[in-house]
């Protein structure tokens, strides 16, 4: 790890012992979250390419603009950043889809044999679920999920955010936050069935 | 809702948490390392600058203040208030002193005012005796 050099700045304040603190704290709590970021924006933007990119702008974006902050305000601040990288890249993703079926192109996963094969019958999230693969199952329901419902999900069961925090992330109330984590948990029960995984 | 949708709808959260921890353990190996780069380039911005920027609201608290006061006073010098009326008098009154000031006469002669000023004074008080003592002779 690079090594801080001694710098003086106004008021006295130095490179000490604080700055190298907080470093090691915000590394501790981006190390804690990067995996789960990392799935989530998997599960929205399916390239594991651009979900990297994705988290990383999501930490650089926290430590410039919120380092200073108190620890207990990184976890909505972190989420809240990462769900605005994440709709900016498919805002990005859409224009690009745009202007390559303007030209007559097709994206990148449009050239995909697989991706672009016709899917087999019953391929729905029941059928994921026999091929084994449970996260698969779920990322596909959860991407049927109206935007709000899977926010809701995501930051209460997979990030472990309490109500409070949710809410932060999501810019909306407690109670939508329940309203929304309800209807999701609803509609997963229902895409996935009552026996999945 | 009733107890047992509750229980089932938690039931069915634990399940989906539990699918979703053993995805993480699987992430593989390139993966992870490629994250642990990400994070170390990401506080790597975290610098004493970044902090004290942060950290300091009494400096942005001394800067509102300081921009509030120029605002004031700005607003204070473009404003036609009796104060500057009264300037503005000032230095209509004051402006052939100024005139002088700023001319191209010799400055020695603006440095010696007071003598100057003396010895008209004097010149005057030498001439009234005499024209008193005209007046007196044509009386």
């Amino acid at each position: 790890m690079e090594l801080f050099v001694q710098t003086e700045y106004p008021d006295g304040v130095a490179e000490d012992s604080d700055a190298l603190d907080r470093r090691a704290e915000i590394e501790r709590f981006l190390r804690g979250v990067e995996q789960r970021a990392f799935a989530i924006a998997r599960v929205s933007v399916r390239d594991p390419d651009d979900a990297l990119d994705i988290v990383q702008d999501a930490m650089i974006r926290l430590v410039r603009r919120y380092a200073a902050r108190p620890r207990t305000e990184w976890p909505p601040l972190f989420y809240r950043i990462l769900k605005n990288c994440i709709r900016d890249w498919q805002r990005r993703r859409s224009v690009r889809d745009r202007v390559l079926s303007f030209f007559g192109a097709t994206s990148a996963e449009g050239n995909d044999p697989l991706v672009s094969a016709p899917a087999p019958a019953g391929d729905g999230p029941l059928a994921q679920v026999a091929g084994a693969d449970a996260m698969d199952a779920l990322a596909a329901a959860l991407r049927s999920l109206p935007a709000r419902q899977r926010e809701a999900f995501v930051l209460r069961n997979f990030e472990g955010l309490d109500v409070a925090q949710t809410a932060r992330a999501m810019g909306c109330s407690g109670g939508s936050v329940k309203t929304h984590y309800s209807r999701a948990l609803n509609r997963l029960r229902d895409l996935l069935g009552e026996h999945w995984p | 809702m009733s107890s047992r949708d509750a229980s089932t709808e938690s039931e069915f959260a634990r399940r989906a948490e539990q699918v979703f921890r053993r995805h993480l353990a699987d992430l593989d190996d390139i993966t992870r390392a490629k994250l642990r780069a990400a994070r170390l380039r990401a506080v790597r911005d975290v610098t004493p600058r970044l902090l004290w920027a942060w950290a300091s609201p009494r400096w942005i608290t001394a800067g509102a203040f300081g921009a509030l006061a120029a605002a004031i006073v700005g607003v204070w010098l473009i404003s036609p208030g009796p104060a500057n009326q009264a300037r503005a008098r000032f230095d209509v009154a004051d402006s052939s002193d100024l005139e002088l000031l700023l001319g191209d006469e010799d400055f020695d002669m603006v440095q010696n005012l007071e003598f100057y000023a003396w010895l008209e004074e004097q010149t005057q008080a030498d001439s009234k005796p005499a024209k008193s003592a005209a007046d007196d002779k044509s009386g």
